[in-house]
């Protein structure tokens, strides 16, 4: 649970996106469609019948023709959360619903609308749409049935299962363990005109494992095990492996025109992730 | 079959399972969970990728510590396999005098040594080493013997003069294999020269056979056969390298008489006939030219004489001259006393009483009427004699194979001088000195011509003063068969001394069936009487 320090904290911050609003209804993100905002956009010439309190007698005096000023239509943006609830994620799960409640807030205090789905045993559990700041404790009562014990077979095909994408920001928060390196899953975000941001969340001991000895390590998930001597060698092969995982990761992102950011499990959440949200650009 | 010779240490062949169950036992991995293994995954991939190695590493301890362990348990166990148990070795050296032959500074007996010696390295600590020289006769050196034993006997072998009977040397070493454990086996070694001389042909399935060339092919001839008799000699020259041209001289009794040359082929041998005095008795025929082995460039050969003897015969006994011609080389001549002194013969028998048998005439000639001879001398009347006093044998090579029993005598002429014979109451009746016997008492006063003891006593007087030109012929130093009547001492005062003959049995024999013959010739000429 975010602390209400950390709420207000949130409360300054906007998620930003990049493309212009569609969502229809009255909200706060810019939309390509000219409305009644107090947001000056553009000047058109009066047709007769225009109202005429939006002509611009100054362009009048200067141009001697009557001109109608035009104001921004701010609309709401839907703003997808795609949780991975796969057992992987248990341990890193306090991080990972955090960032999914700060950035429902977000969301939610935004103005724009909020979907979650909880991608789990090859599923996309979908919760009904929330708007609103009135929301967030719906918000964080459905975070709390999420519970990380699923399995993932792959995320592309859990995500192509997600009902209801539409345009919009999707925030993908994961572990991203994926062949490919969520190569494919953004692809396909990117194909359903999402606005991708990768929250990738790994556990202190995935980051820096701390392991000796002859071990059996068990997947979480899988059930698959590897024996290994942890040495030197072994922890040095590791820290080699992860680094060209998450080099990965960003090249997919970046070249995918997602955001970024990596959350270290092992970290305080709310002393981390606004920095983090704005060196992502995400906010 | 592999056999182990320390089978207690079985126990030691479990260690590898034991070390199998604590490997197992140890690889106990701690379980632990994490959330994916993804990453270690790939790291493990990369790892091994990097140190390729490493797996093999990890996987090949447990089977090296295995192996080390069996390796362990079985040498404790101390395998042994069949060939090294200990068996009987027969090494034969051929000693013949080609392997005298030198190359380089060394024999061919020198490289058979060190050929035997190196085998010797090779067998087992308790092989039985039985060493044998083949020479004209097999000679075992060692039987049964240790290394260290055998080592010292291949040093001390030398060669001989002669050739080598390998057969009669592999024949005695069958004799041995055969009272030789058959499990283990015998193996058989010939250490010899060029085998073209040596040909073996004796095979046996008692012993495994090697035959080991101790050297061959060195530049070396040889006088290897020589003959001589009538007036002639002849040689066998056999050439062992390559074709050539030799000279060879041919003395008789020390003087060079001829010279001849001959082609040989490689290989091969060939004849040379020289010519000799018809007077020559010894007879050497050597080659000019040096080789390898010198000591075969040379060979003698005593001149055989083609059974040409005359017997001048004066007196008119029947039974002497049948006696005389049992002997086939002799010739009998009567003869007068007028033409005694142009009668040239190897032997002269003189008078009637005392009966003369002399290989020598006296330079002043034969006197019937003298009553000496040499140094033999008689009475000039005879003696008769009463009753039948029996003879007395002295021990004497003419004694031999006589008996004299019913020997009776009318009368005799006792003999002083030479050495006694036979006497007749203390009366010398037979004497004889190194080449004259003399028979004191007439043929015809005797029933003596009547018994066997006759011919055997002439033949003893014959072999006494014509003996045998040769009793074989030996190179020096080697061994010879000997008989009595080959060999005759005589004393500084010109009287024969005795030689023992151990086996006279045989001797005896032979003149007893001679005696049967000549009395069965001469009951077909007729029978004297005797009177007395």
């Amino acid at each position: 649970m975010l602390t209400d320090k950390f709420l207000s904290r949130l409360d300054t911050l906007a998620l930003a996106m990049r493309g212009k609003a569609q969502g229809g209804a009255g909200g706060s993100r810019r939309s390509r469609q000219t409305g009644s905002s107090a947001e000056f956009s553009d000047y058109r010439e009066y047709i007769p019948g225009d109202d005429i309190r939006r002509l611009d007698w100054n362009a009048y005096a200067r141009f001697d023709k009557l001109f109608l000023k035009l104001f921004m239509e701010e609309q709401e943006s839907q703003v997808t959360l795609l949780l991975d609830a796969s057992a992987s994620m248990e341990a890193k799960w306090a991080s990972a619903r955090s960032a999914a409640e700060a950035v429902g807030y977000l969301a939610l205090t935004g103005g724009d609308r909020l979907c979650l789905h909880c991608l789990k045993d090859g599923r996309a559990a979908r919760f009904p749409q929330l708007s609103g700041r009135a929301a967030f404790p719906r918000l964080t009562g459905w975070l709390d049935t999420c519970v990380p014990d699923g399995k993932t077979d792959t995320l592309t095909e859990t995500v192509k299962r997600t009902e209801g994408l539409k345009k919009g920001l999707c925030f993908l928060i994961t572990d991203g363990y994926t062949e490919d390196a969520l190569k494919e899953t953004l692809d396909y975000l990117r194909y359903m005109r999402q606005e991708t941001a990768v929250i990738h969340v790994l556990s202190a001991g995935e980051l820096r494992p701390e392991l000796d000895g002859a071990l059996r390590l068990t997947d979480s998930e899988s059930g698959e095990h590897i024996d290994l001597m942890a040495d030197r060698s072994a922890l040095d092969a590791y820290q080699d492996a992860l680094k060209a995982f998450l080099k990965d990761v960003r090249e997919n992102c970046s070249s995918r025109e997602a955001s970024y950011l990596l959350l270290d499990g092992g970290e305080s959440f709310e002393d981390c992730f606004i920095p983090l949200l704005s060196r992502s650009g995400m906010i | 079959m592999i056999r182990f010779l320390s089978p207690g240490f079985a126990w030691a062949l479990a260690v590898p399972a034991v070390i199998l169950v604590l490997y197992l036992l140890r690889r106990r991995f701690l379980q632990q969970q994490v959330p994916s293994v993804f990453l270690w995954r790939r790291s493990i991939r990369d790892y091994a990728a990097n140190r390729p190695f490493q797996r093999l590493m990890k996987n090949l301890l447990l089977p090296l510590q295995i192996l080390a362990a069996l390796a362990l348990a079985l040498a404790l166990m101390h395998p042994a396999i069949p060939g090294g148990e200990a068996g009987q070795t027969i090494l034969i050296f051929d000693v013949s005098g080609s392997m005298q032959t030198q190359t380089a500074g060394r024999t061919r007996l020198d490289r058979a040594k060190e050929e035997a010696l190196k085998l010797i390295g090779t067998l087992p600590a308790e092989e039985k080493i039985t060493i044998l020289a083949a020479g004209k006769e097999p000679e075992r050196l060692a039987l049964s013997a240790d290394r260290e034993e055998a080592e010292q006997t291949i040093a001390s072998i030398t060669c001989g003069k002669d050739g080598a009977d390998t057969d009669k040397a592999l024949s005695l070493a069958d004799a041995i294999a055969r009272n030789t454990d058959k499990d283990t086996g015998t193996n058989v070694f010939i250490y010899s020269d060029d085998l073209r001389r040596n040909r073996i042909s004796y095979r046996s399935s008692s012993f495994a056979l090697s035959i080991v060339n101790c050297g061959a092919g060195e530049e070396n001839r040889s006088v290897y056969s020589l003959e001589a008799e009538n007036g002639q000699a002849f040689a066998r020259v056999a050439n062992f390298g390559e074709a050539c041209r030799v000279s060879l001289t041919c003395e008789a009794d020390g003087v060079l008489c001829d010279a001849r040359e001959t082609e040989i082929p490689a290989g091969e041998t060939a004849g040379v006939s020289f010519s000799i005095p018809e007077t020559a008795k010894l007879v050497r025929v050597s080659l000019r030219e040096k080789d390898a082995l010198a000591a075969d460039n040379s060979a003698e050969a005593a001149v055989k004489r083609s059974g040409s003897r005359k017997a001048a015969v004066m007196s008119d006994s029947l039974f002497l001259e049948s006696a005389l011609k049992v002997r086939p080389e002799l010739t009998v001549m009567r003869t007068e006393e007028s033409a005694l002194s142009s009668t040239e013969a190897d032997l002269y028998i003189l008078g009637t009483s005392p009966l003369i048998i002399t290989r020598t005439l006296p330079e002043a000639g034969y006197d019937p009427a003298a009553t000496a001879f040499g140094p033999f001398s008689w009475e000039g009347e005879t003696t008769a004699v009463t009753g039948s006093p029996a003879v007395s044998l002295t021990e004497n090579p003419l004694t031999k194979g006589l008996t004299m029993k019913n020997v009776f005598f009318r009368c005799i002429r006792p003999v002083t001088g030479g050495k006694t014979v036979a006497s007749l109451d203390g009366k010398p009746v037979i004497a004889c000195t190194e080449g004259t016997v003399v028979l004191g008492f007439d043929l015809h006063d005797s029933n003596l011509p009547l018994k066997y003891d006759f011919p055997v006593l002439i033949q003893n007087i014959l072999d006494w003063l014509l003996p045998e030109e040769t009793a074989g012929e030996t190179d020096a130093g080697a061994p010879m068969a000997l008989t009595e009547s080959d060999v005759r001492t005589v004393a500084p005062n010109d009287e024969p001394e005795e030689l023992q003959e151990r086996n006279a049995q045989g001797r005896e024999l032979t003149w007893i069936l001679l005696a049967v013959f000549l009395l069965l010739m001469l009951a077909e000429m007729g029978v004297s009487r005797y009177v007395g």
